[in-house]
């Protein structure tokens, strides 16, 4: 005799708050969903191509989430079966972004109740199903004894209704009505934008990222395209379409206490054509390289499929780390984007990686050299006797300036000349040797006059003699004295910054006001 | 797509920013996203938008619009993305040119590529009301189309600035088909307001009249059981107010009717005008009565109590509604014409205080509120501004005494004493220059007791 197996409620406690990192997937797993239903739609000449639309709508104060799309919908037939059957999705694994029929579960963790509204083309109803998440939630909450069977607690908690409405219209709705306490980041319009800008399937801002145009375009040449939908988030405040975060122009991270500017000088592909055997392409920033770049919605390379992230940057700084366990930072020094297309690659039921089956493995072995060939480019321009020009120059311009102000204002004791001596030093050695190993006589020519401008401030604070300059009049030589020994006293004492602080305050107090200003 | 965000100031505004209105639904119809939002609001600041659309009005209120402007700039990929517009941008665009980049559109929206090339014009378009429940400001009148079926005036007042904004006097689209959008797009609304400069210059006015009594606004037109009301908003003219244009407006719900009694020379014609419109039924008017232009204190004294003495004699209502001129390039709101000075504008902002700017037509209330007679007027606003504000708090003690000491001041004296008070009032050293001032010892006193400003 078989026995028939008790699945109980438990089970969705996993399939919930479980299976999700962030909170915010639960909505990733909705736009999923409708995407794929645009897509339908688009292929049924339901809407033309480029017109599918989803609405992120937040009510902060009803504490309502809900997400409409304009794709097929589903007929009221297959409702119940669609919505409440779990793990039966009718999707194909090689065509939807979604097919496990699990994700929009996920809401119900997060909210009293989950509504889901749908019609699909030429039906004249409207089916309505609702989930009483409360009451579900309870059936698995650790203070009950008794475990509820998973179908019985779904029946007991769910209704399905119908009304009446227009044949034309297609739509599918979902709304979390009462979001809980714990979760308030769904009701925050700017946490959900940035999440979504990253995640979902929305198109580049071309007028923040000027090469947008150049990518489109070439992977258009190879008769693909990035299949994109509209998707506009609203509060009662604010409506928004939601754009990928890339633009033009970053800063890199402070590193020794400089951050450089960062433009984006083109884009390049990977491989350089695309072939029916391609199983992924990306695009990738141009840059001088300078360091880390300082925005973490684009910093790092990232994966996607049907172009929706499958995880964030996490899964391609693996890569790096996979050529050497230090290059992992590296992946921060790019950005751009791999998209998968091979439909054999499957990403696992969290979203944040693929499967290490089928394709996979051969595509992450053809990643990792690309990869590899990043590392070292990076790893290259990160040496001092390979800095960017741009570095170079950034961190001569800093040490000039600095010594340019000290001498307007006036020298406060030998041992700042001397330690400022050292740091102009320091930078000559630095740019004679950026020279020595720059072979495009371009650079050599930016580099030179930064090299003859350390030399000639070099002098000049050679024979400068410690003193402090532009006393007010009124002060009268010992005052000027003690003030300078204050000085000096404090640069023993105090670290850089804050001895140019008191220095400034001091000398903002007891020096004229043309040498404040000029300093 | 665009995602577009429009910006009013926070400046105090009573009607709603029609040019934002209108770029909202030229924007939504092309499929932008439109947020509105008054004034600095970090969060709004610290995302990119496509483009950012700024309003002005006051000229005064400029340096607040540009700090706005600046606000905004990180937002845009470039300065030229934010657009600045409407009234003072046109009235002294040169002003935020020197200060900030942007891009500075001057005018009316009336003609293509204004807002860019290929962009049609959008000055006819029907403004978007959706748009205003987004911020937590009240507009006024809340509920009510805002049309217009003209747009700048015949006359050229030196004191106006609409020769300026709208130099050619013109016909805009038809006010039924202004209305009937409008309905249909964002649902039926109570009253009409109408923000023609001079509408009775229109040669097709009774066609206009017609229209308005067809949308729905005929005498005893209901809406929800209320009835509608017509508002001229920015007045009419009394010098074209014929008996035969009197009774074209008496067939339309009139409320209130809006005269300007700007100065004197206009007496007559205003006298008139009330007497016609009187006569064809109309009970109340609101009318503007300007100052601190070329008149003076008595004659805007006189202006005002002929307010009531017609009330009284014609058995209407005439509420007074002072204007007080700022000229139109200033960007401070500190002017003071010839015959004013600095003591009497305060103390008549004083007195308006209590009564949302509107002067009553009870007579009582009148002479206690501006006085019985000239004289009287003028120390009402000598005051000082809390004995002013609270009448009846102070009238038997504080300000008795002050009046007693007052009175006994010279001609000369008085005029040096107001110049006295409006020095004191922007000095930064009071409490020292009242020392210089001897002779006014007490009565300074009761400014600034103990040197300080008190409290009101």
């Amino acid at each position: 005799m078989s026995h028939k197996p008790f699945i109980g409620t438990y089970v969705l406690e996993t399939l919930t708050t479980g299976m999700y990192t962030n909170p915010l997937d639960t909505l990733r797993e909705f736009i999923q969903n409708a995407a794929d239903s645009i897509r339908t739609a688009e292929e049924e000449h339901l809407i033309r191509e480029g017109a599918g639309r989803i609405e992120v709508t937040l009510n902060p104060t009803e504490r309502i989430v809900k997400v409409r799309d304009n794709g097929v919908g589903i007929p009221s037939q297959e409702v119940a079966n669609r919505l409440l059957n779990i793990g039966t999705s009718t999707k194909t694994i090689e065509k939807d972004a979604g097919f496990r029929g699990i994700g929009r579960l996920a809401g119900i963790a997060y909210c009293k109740a989950l509504h889901f509204r749908t019609s699909a083309v030429g039906e004249n109803t409207t089916s309505e199903v609702k989930i009483d998440c409360d009451g579900i939630r309870n059936t698995f909450s650790p203070e009950l004894r008794q475990v509820s069977r998973l179908e019985e607690a779904i029946a007991n908690y769910s209704s399905v209704t119908r009304e009446p409405c227009d044949t034309d219209s297609h739509f599918f709705e979902v709304t979390m009505n009462g979001i809980l306490e714990q979760v308030p980041i769904f009701l925050n319009w700017r946490a959900v934008e940035g999440y979504l800008s990253q995640v979902a399937p929305v198109k580049y801002d071309a007028q923040r990222f000027i090469f947008a145009t150049k990518i489109q375009e070439w992977v258009k040449q190879y008769g693909l395209s990035i299949p994109t939908v509209t998707l506009i988030i609203k509060t009662p405040e604010i409506e928004r379409e939601v754009f990928k975060p890339y633009k033009s122009r970053y800063g890199t991270r402070r590193s020794k206490g400089i951050k450089y500017e960062l433009d984006i000088e083109d884009v390049c592909f990977y491989p350089e054509v695309i072939t029916p055997e391609s199983t992924f392409w990306l695009w990738y920033g141009k840059t001088q390289l300078l360091g880390m770049i300082d925005d973490t919605m684009v910093a790092g390379l990232r994966l996607r499929k049907n172009n929706i992230a499958i995880g964030g940057p996490d899964r391609v700084r693996e890569l790096f780390e996979e050529v050497s366990r230090s290059y992992g930072r590296f992946n921060s020094w790019y950005i751009g984007e791999i998209h998968i297309i091979s439909p054999h690659a499957i990403p696992n039921a969290r979203r944040d990686g693929f499967e290490d089956t089928g394709i996979w493995p051969e595509i992450k072995k053809e990643l990792i050299g690309f990869v590899e060939a990043r590392a070292k480019e990076a790893y290259t321009a990160s040496g001092a006797r390979n800095q960017p020009t741009q570095k170079v120059i950034t961190s001569a311009k800093r040490v000039i300036d600095k010594v340019e102000k000290t001498l307007a204002i006036g020298i406060a004791s030998a041992k700042e000349r001397d330690n400022l001596l050292k740091q102009v030093d320091q930078e000559r050695k630095r740019v004679t040797d950026a020279l020595k190993h720059r072979k495009n006589q371009e650079d050599v020519k930016t580099i030179e006059p930064y090299l003859e401008r350390l030399n000639k401030i070099r002098a000049s604070l050679k024979n400068s003699k410690p003193r402090l300059k532009k006393f007010r009049s009124d002060l009268g030589r010992k005052q000027r004295k003690v003030i300078s020994e204050v000085l000096e006293v404090l640069f023993e004492v105090l670290d850089e910054v804050n001895f140019e602080k008191a220095k400034a305050a001091i000398l903002a107090r007891f020096q004229v006001e043309e040498s404040k200003t000029g300093s | 797509m665009s995602n577009i965000l429009l910006v009013e100031p926070d400046y105090r505004a009573k009607f709603p920013p029609l040019g934002l209105m209108k770029i909202s639904a030229y924007h939504k119809a092309r499929g932008d996203t439109v947020t509105f939002v008054r004034g600095k609001v970090p969060e709004f600041r610290d995302i990119p938008w496509h483009r950012v659309y700024v309003s002005s009005l006051f000229t005064y209120e400029l340096p607040r619009t540009i700090e706005t402007i600046k606000y905004y700039s990180s937002a845009v990929a470039n300065p030229h993305d934010i657009f600045v517009g409407g009234i003072a941008a046109t009235l002294f665009p040169q002003y935020i040119r020197a200060r900030v980049e942007c891009t500075v559109v001057e005018g009316l929206l009336d003609k293509p590529d204004m807002l860019g090339a290929g962009t049609p014009p959008i000055a006819n378009i029907v403004p978007d009301y959706s748009i205003l429940g987004a911020v937590n400001w009240q507009y006024k009148p809340d509920n009510a189309y805002f049309c217009r079926a003209t747009k700048g005036c015949i006359r050229k007042c030196k004191f106006c600035a609409v020769p300026k904004l709208e130099p050619e006097f013109d016909y805009c689209d038809s006010l039924s088909k202004q209305i009937r959008e409008a309905a249909a797009r964002y649902g039926e609304r109570q009253n009409l307001v109408l923000l023609d400069n001079n509408i009775l210059a229109a040669s097709r006015l009774k066609e206009i009249i017609a229209e308005i009594r067809n949308a729905g606004f005929g005498i005893g037109d209901k809406l929800n059981g209320k009835e509608r009301t017509v508002d001229f908003n920015q007045g009419i003219d009394a010098r074209l107010i014929s008996e035969k244009v009197a009774q074209l407006l008496a067939t339309i719900p009139l409320s209130p009717v809006r005269l300007a009694f700007d100065y004197d020379e206009m007496e007559t014609p205003y006298r008139q005008a009330i007497e016609r419109l009187a006569h064809v039924g109309f009970t109340k008017f609101t009318n503007y009565v300007m100052f601190n232009f070329d008149d003076t204190p008595l004659s805007f004294y006189y202006r005002l109590r002929t307010n009531i003495e017609l009330s009284e004699k014609l058995g209407v209502s005439i509420t007074g509604f002072p204007m007080r001129y700022i000229p139109i390039n200033s960007v401070k709101r500190q002017y003071i014409s010839k015959a004013w000075n600095w003591r009497y504008l305060r103390g008549i902002q004083c007195i308006l205080l209590a009564t949302h700017g509107l002067v009553s037509p009870n007579p009582d209330f009148f002479d206690a509120a501006f006085g019985s007679s000239f004289e009287e007027f003028l120390e009402i606003i000598t005051m000082p501004d809390r004995y002013i504000i609270h009448r009846n708090r102070y009238k038997d003690n504080e300000a008795a005494e002050w009046r007693g000491l007052y009175r006994k001041l010279s001609k000369a004296e008085r005029e040096e004493f107001l110049r006295v008070l409006a020095k004191l009032h922007w000095s930064n050293n009071r409490k020292t220059e009242m020392l210089q001032h001897k002779k006014f010892r007490d009565l300074l006193e009761h400014y600034y007791p103990g040197g300080k400003v008190p409290k009101t």
